[in-house]
């Protein structure tokens, strides 16, 4: 399918590649799951740490990895009601 | 929308629960809608929900005026006085009824366009109530702008369903459909009142229409956990 995502789909193919990989997840791997551009990725990657949807870390080998806070896990469970409320009105 | 002087008898008091009705399911949605903007941070859903929220506004808004009116024209029906303060309490329930619905309803041809500058919405909601209150008959007005914008938004849902094939974009087109018959109702109210009483219920159907979606929505959701 050749549609264009939009932000609320692209948002949660993020979160939902995180979630998959249970927090364990690095940059390269997300990269690859959301299918977006290395500065796109890097963009939504920041917005979602400063509005509290996931958490950065970094290990004892420098590697950041990202994990799901609990408005991450909140965003995944009501996705299809909100795509489906957005859809409805024709927003997306 | 309830103005007493359009009402015949027997709908008196009905109405309120009518509009009372049609509160309850917009602020449904529209507490619905903030909860969905606070998670997503999707603009557009708050549009919606501010939407809602205003044409809500406006219906108990109306309620409680036409509630008055009738519990004054109960108690002192005679006296010139009260007959004074009951037309004083129609006008003010009817022009904040008017704002109220007007804001709202342009709220939701705001969430239509991609722009997001604010003034536009400024704009619009200046065009509409000084073309309400600037003409000779500001009901006629009134109903006949909410008319046109009501055509541009089914026009928008309509395109939506063409586009996703959802039947839930249908609904949606399908109950502001039923807003604009009630709509036109209200304009013809003026001078036949049976057609007050049948804007009622296709208003009520619109509505009924927009939460049955809703919880479609829901429904749909929970079957799938």
């Amino acid at each position: 399918m050749n549609r264009k995502r939009d932000r609320l789909e692209i948002i949660h193919d993020i979160l939902y590649a995180i979630k998959e990989k249970h927090g364990n997840i690095k940059p390269t791997h997300i990269l690859y799951k959301s299918n977006l551009s290395h500065q796109m990725l890097t963009e939504y990657l920041n917005e979602l740490i400063s509005k509290n949807f996931i958490v950065e870390k970094v290990d004892k080998d420098g590697k950041r990895k990202y994990e799901l806070t609990e408005r991450g896990y909140a965003y995944i469970n009501d996705y299809s009601v909100i795509r489906n409320f957005v859809d409805s009105y024709g927003l997306g | 929308m309830a103005f007493s002087c359009f009402s015949p008898n027997w709908f008196s008091g009905l109405d309120i629960i009518f509009e009372l009705i049609f509160a309850i399911i917009l602020l449904v949605i529209a507490v619905f809608a903030f909860r969905a903007y606070k998670l997503s941070d999707q603009k557009k859903i708050k549009y919606i929900g501010y939407g809602f929220l205003f044409i809500g506004i406006s219906y108990i808004i109306q309620s409680i005026f036409n509630f008055l009116i009738i519990a004054k024209l109960d108690d002192n029906i005679c006296k010139m006085v009260l007959l004074q303060q009951v037309a004083l309490l129609e006008l003010l329930g009817l022009y904040s009824h008017l704002i109220f619905w007007t804001i709202g309803l342009m709220f939701l041809v705001y969430m239509t366009f991609r722009s997001e500058n604010k003034m536009l919405l400024v704009l619009l909601n200046l065009i509409a109530l000084i073309s309400i209150f600037l003409s000779q008959n500001h009901l006629i007005m009134f109903y006949a702008l909410s008319s046109a914008v009501l055509i541009y938004l089914i026009g928008h849902f309509m395109n939506n369903y063409l586009v996703c094939h959802k039947r839930n974009a249908l609904l949606i087109a399908a109950a502001f459909v039923f807003l604009l018959v009630s709509q036109i109702h209200f304009l013809f109210s003026m001078d036949h009142i049976k057609f007050y009483v049948m804007g009622h219920v296709f208003e009520l159907l619109a509505y009924l229409i927009i939460l049955f979606n809703f919880y479609r929505i829901h429904k749909n959701e929970s079957k799938k956990r």
